[in-house]
């Protein structure tokens, strides 16, 4: 019976409004780099939550069989497996640097972003998606309040910078993101899952974006903010 | 949602009846042209290839922005297509009812309140706000490409940064003919890394690109590449120290409403090449007239529109 | 007094309605049935089949049908509906040397293994409008199917039980045609990935394939020409019946799905030889939905004009026509996209217009100022 359940574990309560939802919070998201967007739609959990409703819901909006994932070994599970190849028909790529997205559950043990495919100089958006369940909240451990500027900030011509707050993420991250962006126009582009539902009634995840362009410092003074309704 | 459409229009009917998609595409053409626009906007002015499709439209026809709205389309957002600036003109007119048909989505004029805007040729004249996204159709997305036609070429010279090709193709225009004689689809620099082309956009539209609150959208379906600018994004038209850039201005307000700052259609009105200026944004006039409470007919559909102009505005240019 | 006209949608409809009553015609005529054109314009639907890249008969009529007749527009109809098509799988690829052949020639060889046949063919035909003669009237007299042809066709078909040996697979056992390697590699598919250069020989075959059958038939003529000639002889050309299988994951073993026609051509081109590599025969290819023998020739013609400038062939061979050059052929073979494009003109351009007349009209207000100048100083 269990594996009847989990080849039966519903995705999207309606697949298509849903995807598309889902879809248009990550173009804001990586057209906005800072600014938390919240996911409109959710597919159920599965009963290992490592594999986050959020992390989930990208997944089944953006992942199918032309973009091989890759799953951290906290997000990797053969429930998990049997889920996304279910909905997403999504090959499994063996080594990060063959993904086209790979999901990360556990940030403080993933690899390093150089361990992602960063493109190619002919075809630079042959790149990696990085899906990071981060924790937003400001008791998060190693949470840090960092600023961002580039396109998609306001007031970047004028050297304004936006302001966010993520936990959980290693001592490295951001010295590794200075040398993705060095790449540039080659590069991964990282999209923030925050983990948990935060309080109670309808659940409510957020998410952030870091385009390559992206360009992130530790906070001086600027402002946070949200996109979310 | 599945909405159903007669494949054959005014053939007999004992023909199959087809069911589409909503907003046309399937679902995983969308994640294809989907994931092909966040690279696009995570690279700011760089063609990314997609596996673009047939749609029911010719192509050269829109069918690049018409496969990025369908993508990028929910039920909730309200639409727009123009097309020279203006709703009415009939390939806008086609879209629009096309997505009317097969999304089921709200259609508008009104470039204040619609989520998307499709366009070909114009950016409107009112500002762009935050949250709206522009689709522009594209005909040739390489901006290099009347200089180098091989796509392998263009690709590498792209890659390498080497923009030496464009820089002495718009001096040559200087040298000839004392200014640069490119008046639309004039090439931009975006994020200060990618030339790109901004669609035959009169070279006007240009500065409106620039730090633009809203997110633009370039679909060029018969080559098959997306682009995009995300909002805020620096855009600057290519120009020299001694030669900067500058756009079209005409001697003369709109006929119809008055504007001095906007994009002007030149229409001749009689055989002795009489002709008036009136605004290319039908939206932005229309508005305009009405705010001045002067006399605004009725605005229904299929009928016909009919603004009295003075004749004293008309001008006759006898050259 | 101007008048902004604002009547689009009203004049597409009564556009749609004229298109409607021309399509019908005279309505004294009888109507034409979709089993008609699929029965008796049988060619007009394989060329919108194989441009159309969708194997379906009644819809390929349908869309000659509702196209009035004009097979470019047609073939856009069928591609726009194929490409919402949901895919199901991919067929096992199938085998043209176990055709059912209802035609089959070679020009290299005065008879082979199976004979000549020549089919229903125009070939021998007297080019004479015939009127009320046999096109119009009804053949109801018996003709043998597949019999050969050819009156020296000596070796009984019977013998191969049904498969015609490849004329060109006597060539490979002699050594002077390499073999073709049978790999197991999925082949790229242009109408789910774009088109990216260098093309491999699977992209270009499948674009050919799809491309527009004049387009074709002039690059063929111009490499006869001398704009890179590649010394072409039909080696085989056989149209037929070939059986379509695929493997439904859940059973593991192959199912036959359908029979479809299939015209094949394979031509022998010369090489002489150069880079390490002696003198021997190339292969051309051609593949084309149903009879179309003029694509099929045409389509082998320009793949072999294609391999010689393709690394992967060895070839190594100077471009020196337009048949030869990649990227100018697989860039401009598809009628849809050209088509289309070609078209598009008919769209207002008003915006732009304008902008190039206010630049020329400044271009020119400056020249005029510049000459008086220079007349002025001349004086």
């Amino acid at each position: 019976m269990s594996t009847l359940s989990i080849a039966t574990a519903p995705g999207f309560a309606r697949p298509v409004d849903d995807a598309q939802a889902v879809f248009r919070a990550v173009l804001q998201a990586l057209s906005r780099p800072g600014m938390f967007v919240c996911l409109p739609a959710l597919p159920p959990s599965l009963a290992r939550d490592e594999m986050t409703q959020g992390m989930l819901a990208l997944a089944l909006a953006l992942c199918d069989q032309d973009s091989p994932l890759w799953l951290d070994s906290a997000a990797d599970s053969p429930q998990t497996r049997h889920h996304l190849r279910f909905h997403c028909a999504s090959p499994f790529a063996a080594a990060p640097e063959q993904a086209a997205f790979a999901f990360i559950s556990r940030p403080e043990s993933m690899p390093r972003l150089s361990a992602f495919h960063a493109g190619r100089a002919d075809f630079p958006d042959r790149s990696a998606t990085l899906v990071i369940r981060v924790d937003c909240s400001a008791e998060a451990p190693e949470s840090e309040v960092m600023e961002v500027t580039g396109p998609g900030v306001k007031g970047n011509e004028r050297g304004i910078w936006q302001a966010f707050r993520l936990g959980g993420l290693p001592a490295w991250f951001w010295t590794d993101w200075r040398d993705n962006q060095a790449l540039y126009p080659l590069g991964v582009d990282v999209i923030f899952v925050e983990s948990a539902n935060s309080g109670q009634g309808a659940p409510s995840v957020r998410i952030l974006g870091l385009p390559r362009t992206a360009r992130v410092r530790k906070a001086v003074n600027a402002k946070e903010g949200s996109l979310c309704m | 949602m599945t909405t159903t459409v007669n494949s054959a229009d005014g053939a007999s009917s004992n023909q199959p009846s087809v069911a589409y998609n909503f907003a046309y595409l399937d679902e995983q053409t969308k994640r294809m042209i989907r994931r092909s626009i966040l690279k696009a906007v995570a690279l700011p002015g760089y063609q990314v290839p997609f596996g673009g499709r047939e749609m029911p439209m010719p192509y050269g026809w829109g069918t690049g922005g018409i496969q990025v709205s369908a993508s990028v389309l929910g039920k909730h957002d309200v639409f727009k297509v123009i097309d020279q600036g203006s709703d009415d003109t009939t390939n806008a007119v086609s879209i629009r009812s096309f997505f009317a048909r097969v999304a089921g989505v709200r259609t508008t004029t009104d470039t204040e309140e619609a989520d998307i805007i499709q366009t070909r040729h114009r950016i409107p004249e009112q500002p762009l706000r935050e949250g709206q996204i522009m689709v522009y159709q594209v005909p040739i997305p390489e901006p290099l490409r009347w200089m180098e036609p091989s796509e392998a070429e263009t690709r590498t010279l792209h890659a390498l940064e080497e923009y030496g090709v464009m820089h002495v193709k718009l001096y040559e225009d200087i040298a000839r003919h004392g200014e640069i004689a490119t008046s639309f689809d004039y090439p931009v620099l975006v994020n200060g890394r990618y030339v790109m082309s901004p669609s035959p956009l009169p070279k006007f539209d240009n500065p409106k690109m620039n730090q633009c609150p809203a997110l633009q959208l370039f679909g060029a379906g018969r080559e098959k590449r997306i682009y995009a600018i995300p909002p805020y994004t620096t855009v600057k038209s290519l120009d020299f120290e001694d030669h900067p850039f500058a756009v079209q201005q005409w001697n003369e307000p709109c006929a119809i409403c008055g504007a001095t700052d906007s994009y002007l259609d030149e229409i001749i009105t009689d055989d002795a090449g009489g002709r008036m200026f009136v605004c290319s944004d039908t939206d932005h006039c229309f508005k305009r007239v009405a705010g001045q409470s002067l006399s605004a007919a009725s605005d229904e559909e299929g009928e016909f529109f009919t603004t009295e102009v003075d004749s004293s505005v008309h001008e006759r240019r006898k050259k | 007094m101007y008048v902004a006209v604002k009547g689009g949608e009203k004049a597409i409809r009564n556009a749609h309605a004229l298109l409607a009553e021309k399509r019908r015609g005279d309505t004294s005529v009888p109507e034409i049935a979709i089993e008609q054109i699929r029965e008796q314009l049988s060619l007009a639907v394989d060329r919108v089949m194989g441009e159309g890249s969708l194997y379906d008969r009644d819809l390929a009529a349908l869309a000659v049908k509702q196209a009035r007749g004009d097979l470019v527009e047609a073939i856009f109809l069928l591609r726009a509906y194929r490409t919402t098509l949901p895919r199901f799988g991919s067929t096992l690829p199938v085998d043209t040397a176990s055709m059912h052949v209802r035609r089959r020639i070679s020009a290299t060889y005065k008879d082979v293994p199976g004979g000549q046949v020549l089919g229903p063919t125009f070939d021998y035909t007297h080019r004479l409008l015939e009127g009320s003669a046999p096109v119009c009237r009804d053949t109801s007299s018996g003709i043998a199917e597949n019999s050969p042809s050819s009156s020296e066709g000596k070796l009984e078909r019977s013998q191969f039980n049904g498969r015609c040996p490849k004329v060109l697979s006597f060539l490979e056992q002699e050594g002077l045609l390499p073999r073709e390697e049978n790999t197991d590699a999925s082949p790229g598919d242009l109408s789910r990935e774009p088109l990216e250069l260098p093309a491999s020989r699977d992209v270009r075959l499948q674009n050919l394939a799809r491309a527009d059958e004049g387009l074709l038939l002039s690059l063929a003529y111009s490499t006869q020409r001398g704009l890179g000639s590649t010394h072409p002889f039909a080696g085989e050309i056989r149209m037929g019946e070939v059986e379509v299988y695929c493997i439904p994951e859940e059973l593991g073993f192959p199912v036959l799905v359908g029979e479809i026609t299939l015209t094949e051509c394979e031509s022998v081109n010369q090489f002489s030889g150069g880079k390490g590599r002696p003198a021997s025969f190339t292969r051309g290819y051609g593949l084309a939905f149903g009879e179309s023998e003029r694509k099929a020739i045409s389509m082998a013609l320009v793949d072999r004009a294609l391999l010689g400038a393709d690394p992967e062939s060895g070839l190594d061979e100077e471009v020196r026509g337009p048949a030869q050059n990649a990227e100018f052929v697989l860039y401009h073979s598809d009628n849809v996209e050209a088509s289309g494009f070609v078209q598009h003109l008919k769209l207002p351009h008003y915006v732009d217009f304008q902008a190039e007349l206010a630049m020329i009209r400044s271009l020119r207000a400056a020249s005029n100022v510049s000459e008086q100048d220079s007349d002025n100083n001349g004086k």
